[in-house]
């Protein structure tokens, strides 16, 4: 394995803003708005928008939009609330889309 | 030794028959004629006089164990090449003892490999390097820990071409001088992540070492000023300068008033570069070739644009991953620069049907086009790629989901050479893979979360596919053993395999791949239902094995795990979250 220099960031596309690390993330099957998207434990630097009830493809969710706090581009969601028993374990988790992250340094 | 290889050696002895009469340099060139190691490898068991031969010839040695280390560079005294990356445990202590007990034998050495070589520092570098006067090439990539010391020890080899010292995390100014001042004759050098080197060190390089092809600063915090001082060396062909933040546009600036033998330049991540520093660098490049500009550009004006197309004879790769581009701008492209072969436009939000078209329209020579992420692209843009390019060698479509069989039907009819697609998240059918059977020169194949894919659609590919060399099934949940077993008789050189989550495979799916004699890395993350059984017969059967995931097959206990340690001489790593332990004591 190769030994990094620091934990492996991912930026926001559009400014570089550092948002998520690799090592947080659960779940790399999951789709978002356009594309694939991944679910991470955590993230940094990102505004949490007004939540909302969204249908989304695993049933009834309460989510709000995550912006990148330099630019504000929505890079994805947070799940606030799940209203299925099998869909628990996605609160206070955070999606970020594929095509709106770039691995910043590897 | 065999009944057959004793006889042959007595025959050879009584000046008999048959192979025993070939002298040593007509075996010479036999072995020169055998491509695969592994069928040399097999002519040193044939007899003792082929065994001698093959010794003799020996040009390239890759030592897995440190053990037998002296013995090997004893043995083979023609080596030119010596690859100690993968040598378990290598310490200076040890390096320097076998470099002595090589006698002479390293003196035709040129090349020696240690990335990752963590345990050797300046004493056994110091010992490899007075044992070889005629070394060229040295590569410490990865070794973190090596530092000043270390880059002394390899400026000692004044004939040194090419170093890499990428990683290398220790790595000052002061090392990198000894390095310029020791080898002047340098031609290539990365010292890539080296962020303790600063603009005082590049300037001294360029100083020093004004053969310089290829130099790779990736990574670090030099400025402008190394720009400056870049800009007398004047061979230099290769500049990598990704994720130099502290370069913007004025350096860029700089580096045009450099000779004009600027072949390829990589300023991707550089996120002071805009598109107006790009011009200026390329304004009037007679030999540029190779463009790297992702995750860096947010726009692109029209003086970059005039400036691209007068690099229309000679530009043939150019990237822009992460760039907002519009179906103007891919046309204003490929008029400017209809030479390309290469280009990336992954991640870049915009990219239509239409701008493919008007781009592929002009550049007929394009042979690796990579739209990762580019999801308005249906089944339009493929026609209008498979119509004009007929080369295409490599086609990137990751996460297009708008894409299906029809519009892999006509790139697999109209290009004959394709080598690599990555169709993950695409949501194609078995119907897409009998298509896709047609590119017999078919090489990688990426299927990742494409879950309407099943047995049937592997057992087309398996049936014309013959050099497929790495098939990625990541959550293709629908494949079973059945599907294995087609790949293991039709595919009989893969190396690197991914079933992540196809969680219907079972030991007898494993056994299949137990006769893939060239598999090299095998991903089986959260497998349920394989046990120690299935895990034996890849151990025994894969013997080239090197990279093994397990983690979450919850069936696996250590007896799987032991047949491993046992079984898999050449394996590396292992993942599995409950048992690591116990093949690292046992390997």
């Amino acid at each position: 394995m190769a030994e990094l220099v620091g934990p492996r960031v991912y930026s926001c596309c559009n400014c570089r803003n550092h948002v998520c690390l690799h090592d947080d993330i659960i779940s790399k099957a999951f789709q978002g708005r356009n594309g694939r998207a991944f679910l991470f434990s955590h993230a940094m630097n990102v505004v949490v928008g007004a939540k909302e009830d969204r249908q989304l493809m695993t049933g009834l969710h309460t989510v709000a939009d995550i912006y990148c706090n330099d630019c504000r581009e929505v890079l994805g969601w947070k799940y606030e609330r799940a209203y299925e028993e099998t869909q628990k374990y996605k609160e206070g988790k955070f999606i970020f889309e594929k095509s709106k992250i770039i691995k910043e340094n590897w | 030794m065999s009944r057959e290889g004793q006889k042959l050696d007595s025959a050879a002895g009584a000046g008999g028959v048959g192979i025993g009469l070939l002298s040593l340099d007509l075996l010479d060139q036999v072995l020169d004629r055998l491509r695969e190691p592994r069928d040399r490898k097999a002519c040193r068991l044939v007899s003792h006089a082929f065994e001698r031969a093959e010794a003799a010839h020996r040009r390239a040695l890759r030592v897995l164990r440190r053990e037998p280390l002296p013995r090997l560079l004893r043995a083979f005294p023609a080596l030119e090449r010596l690859d100690l990356s993968a040598c378990a445990s290598l310490d200076d202590a040890s390096l320097a003892a076998a470099v002595a007990g090589a006698g002479g034998g390293l003196a035709g050495l040129r090349r020696v490999c240690l990335a990752r070589a963590s345990g050797v520092g300046w004493r056994g570098l110091e010992a490899l390097v007075a044992a070889c006067p005629k070394l060229e090439a040295v590569d410490l990539s990865h070794c973190v820990g090596a530092g000043d010391r270390e880059a002394a020890a390899v400026a000692a080899a004044a004939g040194l071409r090419e170093l890499r010292l990428d990683k290398c995390l220790a790595v000052t100014d002061m090392g990198l001088a000894k390095v310029a001042v020791g080898c002047p004759r340098l031609e290539k050098l990365s010292v890539k992540w080296c962020r303790e080197i600063s603009d005082i060190g590049i300037d001294l390089l360029a100083k020093k070492c004004p053969e310089l092809r290829s130099l790779n600063i990736s990574y670090l915090k030099v400025g402008n000023e190394s720009l400056r001082s870049i800009t007398t060396l004047e061979k230099l062909e290769e500049l990598a300068m990704v994720g130099c933040s502290c370069i913007d546009d004025e350096g860029l600036e700089l580096l045009s008033k450099g000779s004009d033998s600027l072949q390829s330049v990589d300023v991707s991540r550089c996120d002071h570069v805009t598109y107006q520093g790009l011009a200026s660098l390329i304004d009037g490049r007679k030999f540029l070739q190779k463009l790297h500009a992702a995750d860096c550009l947010h726009e692109i004006g029209q003086c970059f644009l005039s400036k691209l197309a007068t690099l229309k004879e000679t530009l043939t790769v150019l990237k822009l991953d992460g760039l907002g581009v519009s179906d103007s701008l891919l046309q204003a492209i490929g008029e400017g620069c209809n030479n390309l072969v290469e280009i990336g436009l992954s991640k870049c939000s915009g990219v239509t049907d239409e701008g493919i078209s008007s781009l592929v329209a002009q550049c007929s020579d394009l042979r690796i086009i990579d739209l990762t992420c580019c999801n308005l692209i249906t089944n339009n843009a493929l026609h209008s790629i498979a119509d004009n390019c007929k080369m295409l060698e490599c086609l990137r479509l990751e996460s297009c989901s708008l894409i299906n069989e029809k519009g892999i039907k006509q790139i697999a009819s109209c290009c004959p050479n394709l080598k690599e697609i990555d169709l993950t998240d695409c949501g194609v059918n078995d119907a897409a893979l009998e298509y896709l059977a047609k590119c017999s020169e078919l090489r990688i194949l990426k299927l990742g979360l494409c879950s309407s894919i099943s047995d049937k659609g592997i057992a087309f590919i398996s049936s014309n596919c013959g050099k497929l060399v790495e098939l990625d099934l990541y959550r293709c949940n629908s494949i079973t053993d059945d599907g294995l077993a087609a790949l293991a008789n039709g595919c009989k050189k893969i190396k690197l395999l991914n079933f992540c989550y196809c969680n219907k495979i079972t030991d007898s799916g494993l056994g299949h791949l137990g006769s893939l004699e060239e598999l090299t890395n095998l991903e089986l993350r959260c497998l349920v239902r394989i046990t120690c059984i299935g895990i034996s017969s890849i151990a025994i059967g894969c013997k080239s094995l090197i990279e093994l995931d397990l983690k979450r097959c919850y069936s696996v206990d250590d007896a799987g795990l032991g047949a491993l340690a046992r079984n898999a001489l050449n394996l590396r790593q292992v993942n599995n979250m409950q048992s690591l332990a116990f093949v690292l004591a046992n390997s």
